[in-house]
């Protein structure tokens, strides 16, 4: 009863204190709000990375198999997310502790047609069992029925509302078809089911049966569920033997067995052929060390308001203690100050984040919904957390003060003579948090310096990416691909087409096909090698503009009956092959493969090495060549002045051309936006979280040299009476946060260099940070630093002396 | 009641030792209305702070109600000041954030007097002090006499057995000077100790007794 009279009288004195002097309390308000919202919004992130692929019922023995082949005698690695071993389904007969397994195959450009509609879909085809391992949910549709007959299919819920809008899909007939597929099939619907969740590594829109669950997949992923208490180990070691059962013994010491957690696939798993872009550890980690800076520089800068306040109030503390408060007393004040600042925060945080969230979205490209089950509960208990992180901080230095201070000097004539208000700036216990949070904030500054560097060098070197806006036709379908000649001709009749090329890959993707190859006059063991072939069109390296540095290029474009065929090589081929592109050049060189051609062809050229794919992969040893039918993506360069009349015209083209089939664009610079999805969200983010800090950093300094200021007024005052120059005075009036950022950065420097050599150790071609970048970011801090203070200090170092003297 | 033995005080600095009060002895009795006067810097509110428990004495013997309390904990300390003692300063030290009803109303709650008791005992010194109609007001709404009355009534609001005043009359002028030291004397009468710092001759006659410090030492 006593303590509830004794905390409301306080509560009163609090509520008065802040309503009487409201820009202290306001100022660390608003800093705690910065700090509290972006905590909120990056765990908001970081869980849902974590958390990818954990809802399945058995997700802590569900299992992705892949087998990895590493055969040093040809050159061929494969390290790939799926597998083309049909001979795996027979694992959980054969082997003991797999208690169930599902095959996903994906459709290679997927397309479906129900009556006019037509799109490109993310079609798989799985075994039944997939609708238990996965926990899909059927809205519609019998889970014991579906798939288990031929030419069935479930769709996802948004692919039933495009198709069939309000009709009913179940027993509706879907075509389906594919870049390998020779015909179009029919498929009857018998489900429909609730689009996967966000975080998931597959985002299927229409599942289809397996026409013969006896017969082996061609290209699959295999997922496992092992039975409890089975460990991976367990299953692995059984691995060789059951293998040698389908290849020879020469083939399975090539091959090397993983089992993935389902849900460890997002972070940790970099295969090739992923099903889609995977997030990163490493990612994670630096996105969780930039919110602790943000979270550091919040803290801290909350520390030193309520240090300021604290002893600007504590003549009330001093009167506390003579009218008989006992300890409990100040606990409580302090507690109930820290509730109020904490509690104020956390809730306006809390509001902001909810209403904040789509614009949020829409920055990093992210997709939180707050209906989504659980999200509001996570914001809650990130708030609850970020409540209770504060809390403390908020209440230390009153406690601190009062054990330092207790009961001193309330009845001498200058009540704070001895308090660290006095000296403000020069305290040494705002000096030092006043410098961890500028530490912070300079590697802030160069996280932003890092990922703009690494991102631009991605985008440099991306093909065609970045400079100019070019279209990438993603789907030249396979059944009308011989008419590419046709379909490129009819686009270069217009002057609003500067030029098409193609590829088998869309720009940026991964070139994974090996084949064997023989070139007369190579030392004999070279005869099992492989390498990496990329058939392109004959005009590719002018249309992206890549320098030959050898040869010349393709003569032109010969199609599939060039004879004798063309090849060129990239410099890493010809490292490859040990020779130098001078001695290539014109030798005869064949590819051993059923679709190419028996007769020795010839390299006609070396081309300078470039990244064809995704930057944080190594540049391979390419033999580019041509061959129409395995050109799936072309490439326009079109009148970018007249962007909307140039996409109908390739539009018209394509279905004058290609007639029923789905004209799948996209522009080349937001592919590699998707590609380098990771680098720039991190990007964004770290620019995010070093401005927020940057300002929370820089309040925090205002409100410390506003303090400062005024308890120097009277010095300043009377140098200026003995004769001190504004210049001067300025000089001596900056000198202590001059020397405080000066410190932090010469203390970030190191901290930086290690802590960015980690981080670009995770990059094949990572960004060189320079000595100006670090000389340029303290620069760039210092000024900021003298910015904020600036107006302060010129208004402190231009008063009139008399004044000064007066107001004292 | 209080008894100062070989009382010393000094600061330490780099080569020297500064004392503010040497070898003091004094003995205050239960009910007498003692006044502490000497110049500048003789130490007088050092004086007064070691007998308030806000200041330890750097040497010597402080014996209060016959118990040693030269060396006390916070929180024994926070026992005296609650239960025994009030305090009036020059600068009245009210806490601005409150009202004058809040300002003579807190002791008393620190004190864990319940609502209605101390609703009473509150209302009862505003009467006194004559301030009933200035109770909602705070103390920057008040002149420095009437911020002085607050003062005293915060300072015996817990019915304190020893009060201490730091100059009570330094910032008033004459006459409200004079209402205050009638106050404090009446209070005197009414069975409480006082003790005051004053520069004021005048003033220092109302007291039963005249301690004279020079240089920190009690001048006989």
């Amino acid at each position: 009863m006593m303590m509830n009279r004794i905390a409301l009288t306080q509560l009163r004195l609090i509520l008065r204190k802040y309503a009487a002097n409201p820009l202290f309390p306001a100022v660390s308000l608003l800093g705690l709000v910065i700090g509290g919202s972006v905590f909120l919004l990056v765990s908001l992130w970081l869980v849902s990375e974590l958390n990818y692929d954990k809802q399945y019922p058995d997700a802590d023995r569900t299992y992705r198999l892949t087998v990895e082949i590493n055969n040093d005698e040809t050159g061929f690695h494969w390290d790939f997310a799926r597998s083309w071993y049909g001979w795996l389904m027979h694992l959980p007969a054969e082997v003991p502790g797999v208690e169930s397994m599902v095959r996903l195959e994906c459709w290679r450009e997927g397309v479906a047609r129900y009556n006019e509609a037509i799109a490109a879909e993310d079609i798989f085809t799985a075994d039944a069992a997939v609708i238990d391992m996965f926990q899909v949910q059927l809205r519609q549709g019998n889970p014991k029925t579906c798939l288990s007959g031929p030419n069935q299919v479930i769709i996802s819920e948004s692919t039933a509302k495009k198709y069939f809008g309000e009709i009913n899909p179940i027993g509706e007939i879907f075509f389906l078809y594919c870049s390998s597929c020779k015909e179009q099939k029919p498929y009857r619907v018998c489900g429909v089911y609730n689009d996967f969740p966000v975080n998931t590594h597959v985002h299927p829109g229409i599942i289809a049966s397996v026409s013969d669950p006896q017969k082996p997949a061609e290209w699959a992923y295999y997922y496992l569920t092992l039975g409890k208490n089975i460990e991976p180990n367990d299953v692995l070691a059984h691995f060789d033997a059951f293998a040698s059962r389908y290849v020879d013994d020469k083939e399975r010491k090539t091959l090397t067995p993983h089992l993935q957690k389902i849900g460890d696939i997002h972070l940790q798993s970099h295969k090739d052929r992923e099903l889609e872009h995977n997030g990163s550890m490493q990612q994670l980690k630096v996105l969780a060390a930039l919110l602790l800076f943000v979270l550091l520089v919040t803290l801290f800068n909350y520390f030193n308001m309520r240090y300021i306040i604290v002893l600007r109030d504590l003549k009330l503390y001093r009167l506390m203690a003579f009218t008989g408060a006992r300890q409990s007393g100040f606990f409580s004040m302090a507690f109930l100050e820290s509730v109020v600042y904490s509690g104020l925060a956390s809730g306006i945080a809390w509001v902001l984040v909810v209403f904040l969230l789509p614009v949020f979205n829409r920055f990093m490209g992210t997709s939180f919904a707050l209906n989504t089950p659980g999200l509001l509960l996570q914001i809650l208990i990130s708030t609850g957390s970020f409540f209770l992180v504060t809390l403390p901080v908020g209440m230390a230095p009153l406690l601190i003060i009062r054990s330092r201070y207790y009961l001193q000097k309330l009845v001498s004539a200058h009540p704070e003579a001895e308090t660290l208000t006095n000296r403000g700036m020069r305290s040494r216990v705002l000096k030092l948090m006043v410098g961890v949070q500028y530490v912070a904030a300079f590697c802030m500054i160069m996280a932003v310096v890092i990922m703009n560097g690494q991102l631009q060098l991605f985008n440099r070197n991306a093909l065609g990416g970045g400079k100019e806006q070019l279209l990438c036709i993603k789907k030249l379908p396979i059944q009308v691909i011989d008419k590419y000649p046709v379909f490129k001709e009819q686009l270069l009749k217009s002057s609003l087409i500067k030029d098409v090329t193609s590829s088998m890959e869309n720009p940026g993707d991964e070139i994974r096909d090996m084949m064997g190859f023989e070139m007369p006059g190579q030392p004999a063991d070279s005869g099992n090698k492989l390498i990496y072939v990329s058939p392109v069109d004959a005009n590719f390296f002018t249309f992206y503009h890549i320098p030959i540095v050898a040869g010349s290029n393709f003569p032109e474009f010969g199609g599939n009956n060039s004879q004798p065929e063309k090849f060129i090589l990239n410099e890493a081929a010809v490292n490859y092959l040990g020779l130098s592109a001078e001695e290539v050049v014109g030798k005869p060189f064949r590819l051993n493969n059923f679709y190419t051609s028996a007769e020795f062809g010839q390299i006609v050229g070396v081309v300078k090495d470039f990244q064809p794919s995704s930057m944080t992969q190594a540049i391979l040893p390419y033999v580019y060549f041509q061959k129409t039918f395995w050109l799936f993506s072309s490439q326009v360069r079109f009148d970018t002045t007249r962007t909307t009349e140039s996409l109908q015209y390739i539009r018209n083209t394509w279905f004058e051309v290609f007639p029923g089939y789905p004209f799948d664009y996209d522009f080349v610079e937001v592919m590699y936006q998707n590609i380098y999805r990771k680098e720039g969200q991190l990007q964004k983010m770290s620019l995010l979280l070093c401005v927020l800090s940057l300002i929370i950093a820089a309040l925090g300094i205002f409100a410390i040299t506003g303090i400062t200021y005024r308890i120097r007024t009277k010095e300043v005052g009377i140098r200026k009476v003995n004769g001190a120059k504004v210049l001067s005075l300025i000089v001596w009036l900056t000198r202590d946060i001059l020397k405080v950022v000066l410190g932090a950065v010469v203390v970030a420097v190191p901290l930086t260099v290690v802590l960015s050599r980690w981080w670009l150790s995770g990059y094949i071609h990572a960004y060189s940070v320079t000595i100006t970048m670090y000389f340029l970011s303290g620069l760039a801090l210092v000024s900021i630093a003298l910015l904020t203070v600036g107006w302060q200090t010129w208004k402190a170092a231009t008063r009139n002396p008399v004044n000064a003297l007066r107001y004292e | 009641m209080i008894q100062l033995k070989n009382i010393y005080k000094y600061y330490n600095s780099k080569f020297q030792r500064t004392f503010v009060l040497k070898d003091v002895d004094l003995e205050i009795k239960e009910g007498e209305f003692v006044s502490i006067m000497g110049p500048s810097g003789a130490g007088k509110s050092t004086l007064l702070n070691i007998i308030g428990l806000l200041d330890p004495p750097s040497e010597g013997e402080y014996l209060l109600l016959d118990k040693p309390v030269h060396q006390l904990k916070d929180k024994e300390k926070t026992l005296y000041h609650r239960n025994y003692m009030g305090f009036i300063f020059q600068a009245y030290h009210l806490i601005e954030e409150m009202n004058v009803y809040e300002n003579i109303e807190t002791p008393l709650i620190y004190k864990g007097i319940k609502a209605r008791e101390r609703k009473a005992m509150v209302a009862d010194l505003l009467d006194r002090f004559n301030i009933v109609a200035k109770q909602d007001l705070f103390p920057s709404q008040l002149s420095g006499g009437q911020q002085q009355l607050v003062g005293i009534a915060r300072a015996i609001a817990g019915k304190p057995r020893l009060l201490l005043a730091d100059e009570p009359t330094g910032n008033l002028h004459t006459d409200q000077g004079k209402e205050i030291m009638a106050l404090l004397r009446k209070l005197n009468q009414d069975g409480t100790t006082v003790v005051q710092v004053t520069h004021n001759e005048g003033f220092a006659h109302y007291g039963d007794r005249i301690v004279r410090l020079v240089d920190g030492m009690v001048s006989l």
